[in-house]
Parts: C-alpha cells; sequence; structure tokens
C-alpha cells in the first residue's frame, strides 16, 4: 500500500474515533468563525449571553474557590516548607500551585460541571425541541449561529476566570493567612510580609509560567465547549438522550482536562529539568 | 402561474424502509396543497425533504426552479428566507422572546434595515393578533399562541412558499378556527403558495385547495375535496369515512 493510502486509511479510522470527531468538530467551529455567513450581529447576541452565563456569573463562586484554595495553599506551605528548609521557596510553591496548575484545573473543572452540563443540556433541548431543526429551516447555520458563539464565549470566560482565580489565590489567600497571624499570633515561624511575599512570587514566575497560564485555560475552554457542543449536538429526539449528554459532557470533559493538564505539566518539567532535585 | 415547487420521482429511505418509492407534484404560486394520509406514513418526513433537513436516494426537489439538492449550502440558505416553515410543535427558540424570535430571520439574513425591521415586526404581530405577547418568551405562551407566533416567524420574511406540519394538533376548536382563519387571510392577502400536511381531512375541505393522499410511499394525483369524494380508490374512501366519522 502506498503512503497516501496509508495515510488516507489512517485518517479515516482516526476520524471514527471519538478522539477524532472532536478534532473535526473543533476545526468547523473555528472555520465558521472566518467564514461570513449571516449577519454577524444574531451571532454575537449569543457570544454576549454565553460570556455573560459562562463568565460573569461565575465570578463571585471562582472569588470564594480562589480564597479558600489559596489560603489553604499559603497554610500549607507556611508550616511545612520552612520545615523542610525550603522557608525561601514560598514564591516558586505559590506560582507552581496556583499558577500552573490550581489556578487552570479548578477553574476548568467547575467550568465543565457548570456551564459544559448546561450547553450540552441546553443544546439537547433545542434538538428535542427541533429548535435546531427550526434554524436551518430558516437558513440559519446553527454552527454558526449557537455553536461557534458559544466556543469563543467559553474561550474568553476561562481565560478570565482563571486570571481572577490566580490573582484572589494569590493575594487573597495572602491575606486569609495575614489575618490568621493576628488572630493567633505566633502560629507560624515563617515570615510573610506582603513585599517579600510579591517580591517571591515575581521571581518565580518565568516566562514559561506566563505562557502556560495564558494556554491553559483556552485549550481547556475548547475542550470544554466542543464536547458539550458534541454531545448536545448527538441528541436525537428522544429525550432520554439529554441527561445522557450532560453527563457524557461532565465525565469527558474532566478526564480530558486531566490528561491535557498532564501533557501541558510536560514542557514545564523540560524547561526546569536541570533544576529538579529528587 | 408560475411553479414554485416541483418534485419528481422523489425516493427516501428511513431507517432501511422505504418511505417514498415515487414522490411526483408540484405547486403553483399561491396555491394550497394538503398532504393528507394515515400518522407514520411520512407526511412530515416530507416536508423535511422539502426544506433540506433530510436529503432524499434520488429525485429532485426544485424550489424557484432551484435544485435544492445541487445548491451550495449559502445559497440554500439564502433561498430558505423565501420559505417559511411552521413545526407541529411551533419549535420557536426558547430562550428569545416573541419579537427576538421574529427578528431573528431578519437580522441574520440582512433582510431589511433597523428601522424596516420594526416596522415588519409591529405589523406582523398585528396580523396575527399577537402585539400583547411580544415581550414574552414561549414558555409562557399557550399552545394556541406558540402556533401563532411560528406562524408569524415563518411570513415575517414574505415568503413565497410556506409549508405548515399538522397545523391544528393540540388546538380546541375556537383557537383552531382563529388559527386558520388567519392562516387563510396571509394566505390571500400575500398571494403565498402553501403546502399543509395533516391528518384532518375536515380542515382541506373548511379551506378549499387540492389535496394529495400519501398512500404506500406514493402521492396520489393532488385534487379538489370535491373530485377526491368520486375516486374509486379504497384507502381514499376509507380516509373520507374516517373524516366523516370525526366531523359527526
Amino acid at each position: 500500500m502506498s503512503v497516501v493510502g496509508l495515510l488516507s486509511k489512517l485518517g479515516i479510522i482516526v476520524q471514527r474515533t471519538y478522539f477524532g470527531k472532536i478534532v473535526i468538530l473543533s476545526s468547523a467551529i473555528i472555520g465558521s468563525a472566518f467564514y461570513k455567513q449571516g449577519n454577524q450581529r444574531a451571532s454575537f447576541n449569543t457570544f454576549i449571553g454565553q460570556t455573560f452565563f459562562t463568565g460573569v456569573e461565575a465570578i463571585p463562586h471562582i472569588t470564594l474557590l480562589a480564597l479558600v484554595v489559596g489560603a489553604i495553599t499559603i497554610l500549607q506551605a507556611v508550616t511545612v516548607m520552612p520545615k523542610i528548609g525550603g522557608g525561601d521557596a514560598l514564591g516558586g510553591v505559590m506560582v507552581a500551585v496556583v499558577n500552573r496548575e490550581l489556578g487552570p484545573l479548578i477553574t476548568a473543572l467547575f467550568i465543565a460541571g457548570r456551564t459544559g452540563s448546561a450547553m450540552s443540556t441546553y443544546i439537547g433541548n433545542m434538538r428535542v425541541m427541533q429548535e435546531i431543526d427550526a434554524l436551518k429551516a430558516m437558513g440559519i447555520n446553527p454552527l454558526h449561529y449557537q455553536i461557534m458563539p458559544s466556543f469563543f464565549a467559553t474561550l474568553l470566560s476561562l481565560f478570565g476566570l482563571t486570571m481572577i482565580f490566580n490573582l484572589v489565590a494569590i493575594f487573597g489567600g495572602y491575606f486569609i493567612v495575614w489575618a490568621m497571624m493576628f488572630v493567633i499570633p505566633g502560629i507560624f515561624t515563617a515570615q510573610l510580609s506582603i513585599s517579600l511575599f510579591i517580591e517571591k512570587i515575581f521571581v518565580a514566575m518565568s516566562l514559561m509560567d506566563f505562557f502556560i497560564g495564558t494556554l491553559k485555560p483556552l485549550i481547556f475552554g475548547g475542550l470544554i465547549s466542543v464536547i458539550a457542543c458534541y454531545h448536545g449536538m448527538m441528541v436525537n429526539s428522544d429525550i432520554r438522550d439529554v441527561p445522557r449528554a450532560t453527563r457524557a459532557t461532565v465525565v469527558r470533559s474532566y478526564v480530558s482536562i486531566i490528561i491535557v493538564d498532564l501533557i501541558l505539566a510536560i514542557p514545564i518539567m523540560l524547561q526546569l529539568k536541570d533544576k529538579i532535585m529528587i | 402561474m408560475s411553479v414554485v415547487l416541483s418534485v419528481k420521482k422523489l425516493q427516501f429511505t428511513y431507517y432501511g424502509e422505504k418511505i417514498f418509492k415515487n414522490v411526483n407534484f408540484s405547486l403553483s404560486e399561491g396555491n394550497l396543497l394538503f398532504i393528507c394520509g394515515l400518522s407514520g406514513h411520512g407526511k412530515s418526513t416530507l416536508l423535511r425533504l422539502l426544506i433540506g433537513l433530510e436529503k432524499p436516494d434520488s429525485g429532485s426537489i426544485r424550489i424557484f426552479n432551484q435544485d435544492i439538492n445541487q445548491l451550495p449550502e449559502d445559497e440554500f440558505n439564502r433561498l430558505k428566507s423565501r420559505v417559511g416553515f411552521v413545526f407541529q410543535n411551533s419549535a420557536l427558540l426558547s430562550t428569545l422572546t416573541v419579537e427576538n424570535n421574529l427578528k431573528l430571520p431578519l437580522v441574520y439574513h440582512n433582510l431589511a434595515s433597523r428601522d424596516e425591521i420594526e416596522e415588519m415586526i409591529e405589523n406582523t404581530l398585528e396580523k396575527l393578533l399577537l402585539k400583547e405577547h411580544r415581550h414574552k418568551f414561549p414558555g409562557e405562551l399557550s399552545l394556541g399562541l406558540q402556533k401563532r407566533t411560528a406562524m408569524a416567524r415563518a411570513i415575517i420574511t414574505n415568503p413565497s412558499m410556506i409549508f405548515m406540519d399538522e397545523p391544528t394538533t393540540g388546538l380546541d376548536s375556537i383557537s383552531r378556527g382563529v388559527y386558520l382563519s388567519l392562516i387563510e387571510n396571509v394566505r390571500i392577502l400575500n398571494n403565498v403558495a402553501m403546502i399543509m400536511v395533516t391528518n384532518d381531512l375536515l380542515i382541506a375541505r373548511e379551506m378549499g385547495g387540492e389535496i394529495g393522499i400519501l398512500k404506500d410511499g406514493i402521492l396520489l394525483e393532488p385534487m379538489a375535496y370535491q373530485q377526491l369524494k368520486n375516486s374509486p380508490d379504497r384507502f381514499v374512501q376509507a380516509l373520507l369515512e374516517e373524516e366523516k366519522l370525526r366531523s359527526a
């Protein structure tokens, strides 16, 4: 068999897999953003609505979550680090744990549960109630009107929410611990002045951290919305398909996010390989 | 009168079952055609084929003299703005108000300026007695109002042809009467060609127009109600008998 034949056969096999279908849908969504069809104003309204739901309405939850996670991380760091002789590594721990890992991961898992499930339920119901058919019958491309704006809204929202999570977790967490030092004097052995804390954060932050911190929410946001839209669109006229689609969206989003997070940890590890000590 | 729709040698298989073996018919400007038959004989599927929601195995469907299965997607989408479709369950977008449901096709297809859109919505709401419901969401409307909103959405683009799937299902006799007279007004005033799928021959008798009966995957030659009564076909006679019982 020729190389072209082999590649085309491989392509056919890949496109039948779940991964292949997600890749095809992602390409179609991104492609539809560059292909002018219909008035953009109609799609923009969907984008605004989805951004409000996914981004703005989730801010209070994300802020609370970030405060708690930030406080826990700093508490653990200031109690454990001095004991193992790493009192100066507080900034590095915060950057590594919150900015690289917990911020993007917790925000993505929260949004997968909140927005991913809502999105697949909504699209699934649109299928059952023939709203998708109604759009097609009016000559409105559902990919362009409903799915593409939801995709970009999730991307933007997740990026914004992750930035909020990181900031609140690092600084809000610091202030909670700082307040605890006043309530229970002498609770910590390590020094924790704000100027020192900020200095340590900036010293520990590398360009790669910034890059990964930006890239992760965008990838996770894309994953959540494509998986949600895929399962929503797979619903037929049977109402029992809707909860199945919701369940599949949440489970597959969680698994995909964690796997991708592991894959994205590899470049950081390679960059820091000289500094890793076991 | 020019032909707005022509269907030739249409064949369609659904889950291995041959639903349509050879469907042929045409519809001229301003005419009314009823497609009747038993449940599960593919009446709604025929409408879905006509608007491109399903793809036929073979045969041609020409709308305004253009074969819809040969048209590029964006051209077909533009063509659909000249055709209205009313679903059996209304299929209104649940997150949009009545007004925004009507606005959507106009905005998406750039059919009018902002001021013209306002005027068109105002006129259509008035025509279908929906003015006081313009800010309501579909979930807040009764079944009759939902059906009227779906009709309003179908006519807002000034289509030359409208497809309606079981328009009176679930309506009480008063709402049914109001709805049918509104449909008739729209049809006559705008000279719209209409295809109405129904298993209620009584509507066909009340509204006039031709009736095509779907039987064993074939559409029998459409004819007026009076002609249908004289048809020797036993299936047609059985349907007429059923209609008599229902009206009695």
